[in-house]
């Protein structure tokens, strides 16, 4: 199973980066973690490797590249029409699955410790204090699990969406859509009551709080790796 | 020998349509089966259902002694598929191209490299190996999607098609190649196909399909001919008596004036010599005398006619 699993993930690598304007691409797609990189740290100064503001740059790093990436998966094949040979291989269902969704945590973890390591360069330039600061271990460990937590999240929904799609360009829309949507109406609340919000925030013991959420988001990752491994069906793939 | 395809009433219906009506097929071990049928006619939801990419609606299919229901992964290790697409990634080079699917099927490194080369080489592509295929010929990705199919050596191959798009020299080197496994190497074809005169050559067995329904299935020779023959006759005279000598020749199931000529049927393998003695005995005059050979694709176009 691992073994196939790794398989599946060196087709998905090699596809990605010998794709058609896929040096462009690759290097478009590090345009905005590497603005993030620089920018947040310099901004923070050394509370970016003690305190809690690289998890925005994981966050957002997670979201944009799984949300770019993942919605090609299965609907990607299907355009490309290699979907049902795909399907007549000796792969099993998990494997070609897990392939493609480990590929893209793989690599946004990569871009998120890229991005790490050049925030602690600025951080330190930025705000020298004889010595060098490296990150906290348990930000480093939230950091990674905020980004691997994140990345299976969005991938799930993304492979979801990404089954039921006949064209990447349409499954990339419906899932940005439903990534951004709610975002958006988020912040506009949050905006229109700023004052009673920071109110109710100022009263809640935010740690507990972002265990919480770390929680829940496992949990909910593992419901929608179950229904995504639930869904999978090749006749259903090869019927639509 | 064995059989390495049986399917015992396989249907499978898409709401209404019924795309594949209670098929029975025997697909004997080591054969070159070719199956054909109009645009339609079932034929890849046949090779989807024998790969056990989709569940039957009724019936049941064995292909390799594995259940397509139960055991469809065991299916798909031991056999090699060219789908109504070539399902090749574009963006990656031949050789990568084959070498994830050497991967998927667990060839050891050694053994892949010198596979691909092999295969490469026999389809005339070595040279291109590490191209990217996306600006390839129809023909060339053919060739390619061919080799992936053989890679792991399966012991059945399934082909959609698999001189589509191919000039006729590449076409020519496809068939020897297949010809050559089932011949070599016992490998089992099962192939569909819209050349007739591809079928007649290639293959030793042949099934038509016609809105799901099979019409007819045996071997070529079965095929075209049926169980009977027909033999035409150029001359003069043809009187009653001299078809009453006609039809009482052994072997003899009919004999009947068309416009000029006499049309005789006779039982496959029946002798038509004594035919023209026979009538020349009874007073007609004989110019000629023709047994017909209908070919494939004639035979093909008559069941698919009387088929209505």
């Amino acid at each position: 199973m691992i073994r196939d699993v790794l398989t599946v993930m060196w087709k998905e690598r090699r596809g990605f980066f010998a794709a058609q304007g896929g040096r462009w691409r690759t290097l478009f797609s590090l345009v905005s973690p590497l603005f993030l990189s620089v920018y947040l740290p310099w901004d923070a100064g050394t509370n970016w490797l003690t305190g809690y503001p690289s998890l925005v740059l994981c966050g957002l790093v997670s979201i944009l590249f799984t949300g770019i990436t993942i919605p090609d998966s299965f609907a990607g094949e299907r355009e490309r029409h290699t979907l049902a040979t795909l399907l007549a291989s000796r792969l099993p269902d998990r494997a070609i699955l897990l392939g493609k969704l480990l590929n893209v945590v793989a690599y946004v973890v990569l871009v998120v410790l890229a991005a790490l390591l050049i925030g602690l360069g600025i951080a330190n330039g930025a705000d020298w204090q004889g010595h060098l600061i490296l990150y906290r271990p348990l930000v480093l460990a939230i950091d990674l699990g905020v980004v691997i937590l994140l990345t299976l999240l969005v991938g799930s929904v993304g492979i979801l969406i990404s089954l039921r799609s006949e064209t990447a360009q349409g499954a990339t829309q419906v899932l940005l859509g439903s990534i951004f949507i709610p975002i958006m109406i988020l912040g506009f609340v949050g905006l229109l009551f700023r004052d009673p919000l920071r109110r109710f925030l100022s009263r809640l013991d935010l740690p507990q709080i972002g265990w919480g959420a770390f929680i829940l988001i496992g949990l909910v990752d593992i419901a929608l790796l179950a229904i995504v491994l639930g869904r999978f069906r090749r006749a259903r793939l090869l019927t639509r | 020998m064995g059989l390495a395809i049986r399917t015992d009433e396989l249907t499978r219906h898409f709401g209404a349509l019924c795309a594949v009506d209670r098929l029975g097929l025997a697909v004997p071990e080591g054969s070159v089966f070719g199956f054909l049928g109009p645009n339609g006619a079932g034929k890849t939801t046949t090779i989807l259902l024998l790969l056990g990419l989709l569940e039957p609606t009724a019936g049941h299919a064995h292909v390799l002694g594995h259940d397509t229901r139960t055991q469809a992964e065991r299916i798909r290790e031991r056999t090699g598929a060219l789908l109504e697409h070539p399902g090749l990634y574009e963006q990656l080079s031949a050789r990568d191209n084959l070498a994830f699917y050497a991967r998927i099927h667990r060839l050891s490194t050694t053994d892949a490299q010198r596979r691909i080369a092999n295969l490469l080489g026999e389809m005339g592509l070595w040279d291109r190996r590490d191209e990217r295929i996306a600006k390839w010929s129809k023909g060339m990705r053919q060739k390619l999607a061919i080799a992936r199919a053989l890679l792991h050596r399966p012991s059945l191959v399934f082909l959609d098609e698999p001189t589509a798009g191919l000039d006729v020299v590449a076409a020519a080197a496809v068939r020897d190649t297949l010809a050559s496994l089932a011949r070599d190497e016992g490998v089992t074809i099962f192939l569909t196909t819209h050349n007739m005169a591809e079928a007649e050559r290639l293959c030793s067995h042949v099934a038509v399909i016609r809105e799901g329904r099979l019409l007819a299935v045996g071997t070529a020779e079965e095929i075209m001919h049926g169980d009977t023959s027909r033999a035409t006759i150029r001359g003069r005279d043809f009187t009653p008596e001299a078809l009453e000598a006609v039809r009482a020749i052994p072997g003899v199931r009919s004999a009947r004036l068309n416009g000029t000529q006499l049309v005789v049927t006779l039982d496959r393998g029946a002798d038509t010599a004594p035919i023209p003695s026979r009538l020349i005995a009874a007073g007609a005059q004989v110019e000629e005398l023709v047994r017909e050979r209908l070919s494939l694709e004639e035979a093909f176009l008559r069941l698919v006619e009387e088929d209505g």
